[in-house]
């Protein structure tokens, strides 16, 4: 087994899809790994993405949903789906019961958000802090539980959070 | 590779990000499961056994780690252990749970 690094690597999750440059993958080794460029190089191999690059993928995805979304979020007029609660709590790296302690919910009222229940609108405010935090400190959703300190900032993408948060409504708009 | 053998690489090497792939099939070609592929890595770092897969479709070396979901459904991870420079790799291959709507195949 042998790795290859692919750019213009298209990637989707529950927050949407994009492409991604210097994605390091996975081939077998009976694959060239020069004759590999790009994406439809791999189409039909059993080719496999590291872990790493999946978190760095779904992180750049989910701060892009952060940005679009915390704003509407903020004044009502957006909720969250059950899917991107699902990739929330994937970015969280959080299981339900976890996850019902970061929000201050019996684990059976979780149960209920992911069944699709309505939430309310404080609630996903909450959610997108919780969110927000989690990605401009990696790690800081498993430290809240264990009642420790974050890990350091990533600077790019407190950057980021920091302007959705702080942005006039009209501007975000 | 013996099931002794994997089990005890199953858990040196479970928790290093580097040292887990995900093929891109676990999660994309069955949407009706639901996996996400930061899921199945959750669930696999998570309570659960590993067992020989015996399933006349397995590919061939390859293990069941058998656990449980979010909603304590029971959920087959398919992984191998494959070598490479710097030492063993856990690639998860195929994902299954039971989901009330499908009628599919493993």
């Amino acid at each position: 087994m042998k790795t290859v690094t692919v750019n213009h690597f298209r990637y989707q999750s529950v927050f949407g899809e994009k492409t991604f440059s210097a994605v390091t993958l996975s081939i077998p080794d009976n694959l060239n790994s020069r004759k590999i460029r790009s994406q439809e190089d791999l189409e039909g191999q059993d080719y496999s993405i590291f872990v790493s690059e999946l978190k760095r993928m779904e992180r750049e995805l989910a701060l892009d949903f952060f940005s679009k979304s915390y704003r509407p979020i903020l004044n009502g007029e957006k909720t969250i789906s059950v899917l991107e609660l699902r990739g929330i709590q994937d970015i969280l790296d959080v299981n339900r019961s976890e996850f019902g302690k970061l929000l201050g919910l019996h684990k059976g009222s979780v149960t209920n958000l992911f069944k699709g229940k309505a939430m309310k609108s404080t609630l996903c405010i909450l959610i997108m802090e919780r969110l927000g935090m989690e990605l401009g400190r990696p790690g800081s959703a498993r430290n809240m539980l264990k009642g420790g300190k974050p890990h350091g900032r990533v600077p790019e993408a407190s950057r980021v959070i920091n302007e959705t948060r702080y942005a006039p409504d009209d501007e975000a708009a | 590779m013996k099931l002794k053998d994997a089990r005890k690489l199953l858990i040196e090497n479970k928790a290093l990000d580097e040292c887990i792939s995900v093929r891109p099939h676990a999660w994309k070609d069955h949407p009706e499961r639901k996996f996400t592929s930061l899921e199945l890595v959750r669930l696999l770092r998570g309570p659960g056994i590993l067992k020989d897969n015996h399933y006349t479709t397995a590919q061939p070396n390859s293990f069941l780690w058998i656990c449980k979901d979010d909603d304590s459904r029971k959920t087959e991870i398919a992984i191998i252990l494959e070598k490479n420079k710097s030492g063993h790799i856990i690639v998860i291959i195929h994902a299954f749970r039971e989901v009330n709507d499908e009628n599919s195949d493993r």
